[in-house]
């Protein structure tokens, strides 16, 4: 355990116990608007602050954790397990399936990230869902692409074509000889990816594409804040510093795990 | 065999773009409801049902989808992407309205992103292990650990609103692009500059570095001729995807600054929820996308004629 993946591992853990247990802890109706405190600066009463309807702004970011970690790491998995399996797929069966999965792949990755989401919530409308399955949509294609080129960089050692002359059967070969191979580097990127969708959906419900209000997230408590920035800056602060925390401890983790599990970081060939 | 190649690979790109044509095509099938009765329907008020009937004639909505696919395609051809469900303008003139500004910005972030990339990865590699790399490290993992719209919103309340040293949104001459700028360009620029530094550090070792040294080549000569050049293939395609995904519009960063460019647009499509409008705009950006990314690839066979070989 080197230092990077024990200090990102401790975020990760503290970001998803604070949200996790935030319920338990606030008493009253979170969403209740009280206009008379409305704006208040951090003070004893209100440790973060009140937002423009009055709400305690350390409740909701709180709460709102809970959204952003679980769709952002939810997403991340609908993501790669479809992927993943496609992937595995691609690597193993003839050119011909091959071809056409990556056709598929290319056709999806070429729209940049976001694009899939604003045209799910263009024609669904906007909501928590349709920015989820965007992200996903996007996400799949790229982890097939990923762990296609692992499967065929892993077909090709020494042991597995041993393997395959000793007459070993293929399902043994893709369960004990090539997926051991191929898991680390996955784990890894998966943390990596887990941060980014992290920030793509926060993103999203700042363009008010995401999960609708009054429910708290952190993106969308950046789009009232980024309002009243002038005369409230503390709106602002809170939520952007939990995303960056959040997303930090996963980067982290991912370097750290990159290190210990002794992946090459991908700088050559795709 | 050259020729052999450039023909698969074209056709091959005409494919994915044939692909991302019907995605944008069938997406306004996606949409709950007649898309007849979507583009007649204004706000509140729904349709009447005789026009709905004419409309639904008039645009060939009774035909097989393929068939109307076909005809969207030829239209497309002519540079027709149909009218936008809220102003009526035609979708290609308020999208070229909106090019000028997309166009600055993604040129300026562009060079800045290149550049920056190319001064930290050098850095980066030529000090490897002293402080100012590990202060490059550092800052590279706090970059992409914060999101950058909240970065750009700090930064306006900073220098817009509290200093008073620059613009606060819009498009309106240079200095109302530094913001911009460095929000969307510095996370791209310490990510790139990282990718090279790896790679810098990993051809470093290699022996025709060690000859070239031997031979007494200077340092400039083999930095420029022998290292950059070849270090610098992972990093074209990053740039490449970088220029694709600017040309296309800056969806998130381009509404934090009121920046009147393609990426505000199509969010303003998607809260209006202007399908005609929305379509063009994924279309634009689906395909300057893959041609960057394409010319990303034939500039790293340019590089590097092994590049591309492995795969496919």
């Amino acid at each position: 355990m080197n230092f990077r993946m024990k200090a990102g591992g401790l975020l990760v853990l503290g970001v998803v116990l604070a949200s996790l247990a935030a319920p338990v802890f606030i008493s009253g109706d979170p969403h209740a608007v009280m206009l008379e405190r409305r704006l208040l600066p951090p003070g004893l009463a209100w440790p973060l602050g009140t937002d423009h309807l009055g709400r305690c702004v350390l409740t909701r970011v709180l709460l709102g954790g809970g959204v952003s970690l679980f769709a952002g790491v939810g997403t991340a998995l609908m993501a790669l397990v479809p992927g993943m399996a496609l992937g595995f797929l691609a690597g193993l069966v003839g050119p011909r399936v091959s071809r056409i999965i990556m056709w598929a792949v290319d056709v999806m990755l070429a729209f940049p990230a976001l694009i899939p989401a604003l045209i799910l919530a263009g024609c669904l409308g906007p909501s928590l869902t349709s920015a989820m399955m965007g992200l996903g949509a996007v996400g799949w294609a790229w982890w097939t692409r990923f762990v296609r080129g692992q499967v065929l960089a892993a077909r090709e050692k020494e042991y597995v074509r041993a393997a395959r002359t000793m007459g070993i059967s293929r399902w043994r070969i893709v369960f004990y000889y090539i997926l051991p191979q191929v898991l680390p580097p996955v784990v890894v990127y998966a943390a990596f990816q887990a941060g980014g969708m992290i920030v793509a959906l926060s993103g999203l419900s700042y363009l008010g594409l995401g999960i609708q209000p009054p429910r708290p997230e952190w993106g969308a408590m950046l789009k009232e804040a980024g309002l009243y920035s002038a005369r409230a800056p503390w709106m602002l602060l809170a939520p952007g510093l939990a995303i960056t925390l959040a997303v930090l401890g996963f980067n982290l983790l991912g370097e750290g795990l990159r290190d210990f599990l002794q992946v090459r970081p991908t700088t050559r060939g795709r | 065999m050259r020729g052999a190649a450039v023909i698969r690979e074209s056709t091959y790109l005409v494919l994915v773009l044939l692909g991302v044509s019907w995605i944008t095509f069938s997406m306004i099938y996606l949409a709950p409801g007649d898309p007849a009765e979507l583009l007649l329907s204004s706000g509140l008020e729904s349709a009447d049902p005789a026009r709905v009937m004419a409309v639904r004639e008039e645009l060939g909505l009774n035909r097989p989808l393929v068939v109307q696919y076909f005809a969207w395609l030829k239209r497309l051809a002519s540079g027709d992407l149909g009218c936008s469900f809220r102003t009526g303008d035609p979708v290609a003139r308020e999208i070229l309205s909106r090019l000028p500004a997309t166009l600055c910005l993604a040129g300026a972030t562009f060079l800045f992103t290149v550049a920056g990339s190319l001064a930290l990865g050098l850095l980066g590699a030529l000090k490897q292990n002293r402080s100012a790399d590990h202060v490059i490290g550092i800052l590279g993992i706090l970059s992409i650990s914060v999101p950058d719209y909240w970065l750009g919103i700090l930064l306006i309340l900073l220098f817009s609103l509290k200093l008073g040293w620059l613009p606060v949104m819009g498009f309106d001459g240079t200095t109302s692009l530094i913001l911009p700028v460095f929000t969307l360009g510095l996370s791209m620029a310490v990510v790139q500059g990282r990718v090279l530094r790896a790679s810098l550090l990993e051809i470093m070792g290699q022996e025709y570095i060690l000859f070239a040294r031997s031979k007494g080549l200077s340092g400039r000569v083999i930095v420029l001729r022998h290292l950059l050049k070849n270090a610098l293939v992972p990093v074209v395609v990053m740039w490449g995807t970088c220029l694709g995904s600017l040309l296309g519009g800056a969806v998130i960063i381009e509404s934090v600054f009121a920046w009147p460019g393609i990426g505000k647009l199509a969010v303003d499509a998607v809260l209006g929820r202007d399908l005609p409008l929305l379509q063009g705009v994924v279309l634009v950006m689906g395909f300057s996308y893959v041609l960057c990314n394409r010319l990303a690839d034939l500039a790293c066979r340019c590089l590097d004629p092994r590049w591309g070989r492995e795969g496919r």
